[in-house]
């Protein structure tokens, strides 16, 4: 029998387990940017439509060569949704996405094709569907990256899928003034202009760092950073506006900013006023958490006739591209072991603020992954739900999040959000996870199979004995009943080792143990046992 | 975190782990043989059993209440298998079984091994437990 004071605790995480965000609307986001459901349906979604969907986007994961049998036969060990939500997360990734090893043929529809759409898309340059076929569009679009690259069109689609390493494949391969972008930003307010006019210091700026190096930055000075707006040529901001490269560019900072937690606009190349303010947001995140000084106009001036000029060469250097090889998985380690080791030395004060602003940062991230995916202006309002690229940034700041949360520091909440969603769907996993252990230890867990008058029930207790009631005849759903069974003994072997692997860290800290040690704890074994069981090759998942 | 625990709350989490820890050493120790049994019976449902506790689905603990609480139902064994740590297997079956109770005996047999299955997952929690 299963003791009060275990009641209590499974009860409890049972209770807590409702409080963490789901993943059913991720889920449903990346059918919509995978093209399983159309754009047009986004403010209207039936339960039909997703159920079709998945149906769908799961017959073309079986038939497409992009994942083992194998993987997905252990991903399916650990729930349905985690399956689904795993493989979506794993196609839609931009940080270390799917290698592609072969382009489609045109006329091809399939995973991939849907795929390269997606990667164009989050680019700017898909217009059309994305479930539509591979054509001369998509390659040509392909050819328009590759171009910028310096390489061919498979190459191109691949570096996409890893936009940092990207990122710096194109500092590398451009002369530093085709990152000097102009961007016209009509609609921004006069008092946004005049905060962000800041020419002579931007002009003091670009000649301490260029000097007269090229005609292009001896144009700028003399004849765009100049004092009287009147003088400043139109014509040339406009030329370069247009500039299809420093487009790009810019589009590629606006998911940068996305991806970062940064940005939470419309992925629509617009630099408008939510994309200056990122940007903005972005300077002085980094100040905050490396204790710099940089100034706005090392950056960004507002020129005149509603143009700016934006150094994305100091921006995606400085703040975009991590130059440390660290993978994902160290940095999460490391960030977690920090809270953790912090969290334990804490006096009581500090234990009770962290824990009462990890609820509000949760409640906060809960109400966001409670919205259904929406569309504006012909745009899919999304998340990015990876967190490979942040969490190697965390990694530089990792001693400081534990204050930061503990102090409620408002400047570092839109990254702490964007961190910790990751965190707390492990949290959520993992707690899972545990308690299908614990309830199966102690025989609470019961399969069942039914069908009309005929009915399984099978049950387990923790010395491995079972008892089966059977009712009526069970011809029809014998063979469902067993792969049921199957199923759940295999994917016991995974809750049992993470409970396993949670009562033994327990046991060693039973005296110090506290409800946040215990979360994050949960976190942190759940990560290491699906890491190790699944074998994953992507860590951070 | 969990809201509304405080130092009680954390007492209890203590309390509950040690217990959770002792109960698992104790029932393992009956880990030494595996039983495995199947029943056969026949249930019916009235209607507010089932519209009173879940909308389209018949719950597994309106089942077992059922089969509690009204003694009118009538279990059947249909297989009992008793499997000794040292591999000695005993098993009892009905004896008048028809040719549709051999779907009952595939189902018995297929519980013996997730039942072994079963029991290997859990005594290698409990190694892995106290570090064997």
């Amino acid at each position: 029998m299963i003791s009060n004071a275990t009641a209590y605790i499974v009860s409890q995480l049972e209770s807590e387990l409702k409080t963490l965000p789901g993943r059913s609307n991720e889920i449903v986001q990346h059918l919509l940017e995978l093209g399983y459901i159309s754009l047009q349906k986004t403010n209207a979604i039936r339960e039909s439509d997703i159920a079709l969907a998945k149906e769908k986007f799961l017959d073309d994961v079986l038939t497409s060569d992009l994942f083992e049998n194998t993987y997905i036969e252990k991903l399916l060990l650990t729930g349905h949704d985690f399956l689904m939500s795993t493989l979506l997360r794993q196609l839609t990734d931009i940080d270390e996405g799917m290698t592609i090893e072969k382009l489609p043929l045109t006329g091809e529809v399939s995973l991939k094709t849907r795929l390269i759409h997606y990667r164009l898309d989050i680019f700017g340059l898909w217009p059309l569907d994305i479930a539509v076929a591979f054509s001369s569009l998509s390659l040509l679009n392909l050819k328009e990256i590759a171009g910028y690259a310096g390489c061919n069109e498979l190459e191109a689609l691949n570096l996409i899928a890893d936009i940092e390493k990207f990122t710096t494949h194109l500092l590398k391969n451009h002369e530093e003034e085709k990152f000097i972008l102009v961007f016209k930003s009509p609609k921004v307010s006069e008092k946004t202009r005049n905060n962000l006019d800041r020419r002579h210091p931007f002009k003091r700026q670009l000649i301490e760092d260029f000097g007269d190096k090229t005609d292009y930055f001896r144009y700028l000075s003399k004849n765009i950073l100049v004092n009287n707006p009147n003088n400043v040529d139109v014509n040339f901001l406009q030329k370069e506006a247009l500039d299809p490269f420093k487009k790009f560019v810019l589009r590629l900072i606006q998911v940068h900013q996305w991806k970062d937690g940064f940005y939470s606009g419309l992925l629509d190349s617009d630099m408008g006023e939510v994309t200056l303010k990122s940007m903005l947001d972005a300077i002085e995140f980094y100040n905050n958490s490396e204790n710099r000084n940089i100034k706005i106009h090392r950056v960004l001036t507002y020129v005149h006739q509603g143009y700016f000029i934006f150094n994305g060469l100091f921006f995606l250097q400085e703040y975009m591209v991590e130059n440390d090889q660290l993978t994902a998985k160290d940095g999460e380690q490391k960030v977690l072991d920090n809270i953790l080791s912090q969290l334990v030395v804490s006096d009581e004060q500090g234990k009770t603020d962290f824990s009462s602003n990890m609820n509000k940062l949760k409640n906060e991230i809960y109400s966001e992954a409670e919205q259904k995916p929406s569309e504006r202006k012909g745009f899919l309002q999304r998340i990015y739900f990876g967190v490979k690229g942040l969490i190697k940034k965390a990694f530089r700041f990792a001693r400081k999040i534990f204050s930061w949360i503990k102090d409620k520091v408002m400047k570092m909440w839109g990254f702490l959000k964007t961190l910790f969603r990751t965190f707390f769907d492990n949290l959520a996993m993992g707690i899972r996870a545990f308690v299908d252990g614990i309830n199966f230890l102690f025989g609470r867990k019961f399969i069942e199979s039914s069908l009309g008058n005929e009915m399984i029930v099978s049950k387990f207790s923790i010395d491995g004995d079972s008892v089966s009631i059977t009712s009526g005849q069970i011809s029809k759903i014998l063979e469902t009943h067993l792969q049921t069974i199957d199923y759940n003994i295999k994917s016991m072997k995974f809750t049992l080792a993470v409970a396993g692997g949670i009562l033994k860290l327990l046991m060693e800290m039973v005296s110090i143990l506290t409800w946040p040690l215990l979360m994050f704890n949960i976190i942190k074994i759940y990560k290491n046992i699906s890491a190790s069981y699944l074998d994953f090759k992507a860590e951070v998942i | 975190m969990v809201n509304d625990i405080e130092k009680g709350g954390q007492q209890k989490l203590k309390t509950g782990f040690q217990r959770l820890l002792s109960n698992i050493g104790e029932v393992i120790a009956d880990a030494a043989s595996l039983e495995v049994v199947t029943f056969t019976g026949d249930f019916t449902y009235k209607a507010n059993q089932v519209v009173n506790n879940d909308v389209n689905k018949v719950r597994i603990n309106n089942v077992l209440k059922l089969m509690t609480l009204e003694s009118n139902v009538d279990l059947k064994l249909i297989a009992y298998t008793n499997v000794k740590i040292d591999s000695d297997v005993t098993t009892f079956v009905k004896s008048d079984l028809s040719q549709d109770d051999n779907e009952l005996l595939k189902l018995h047999k297929e519980m013996i091994e997730s039942s072994k299955a079963s029991r290997q997952a859990v005594i290698n929690m409990v190694k892995d437990l106290v570090k064997i």
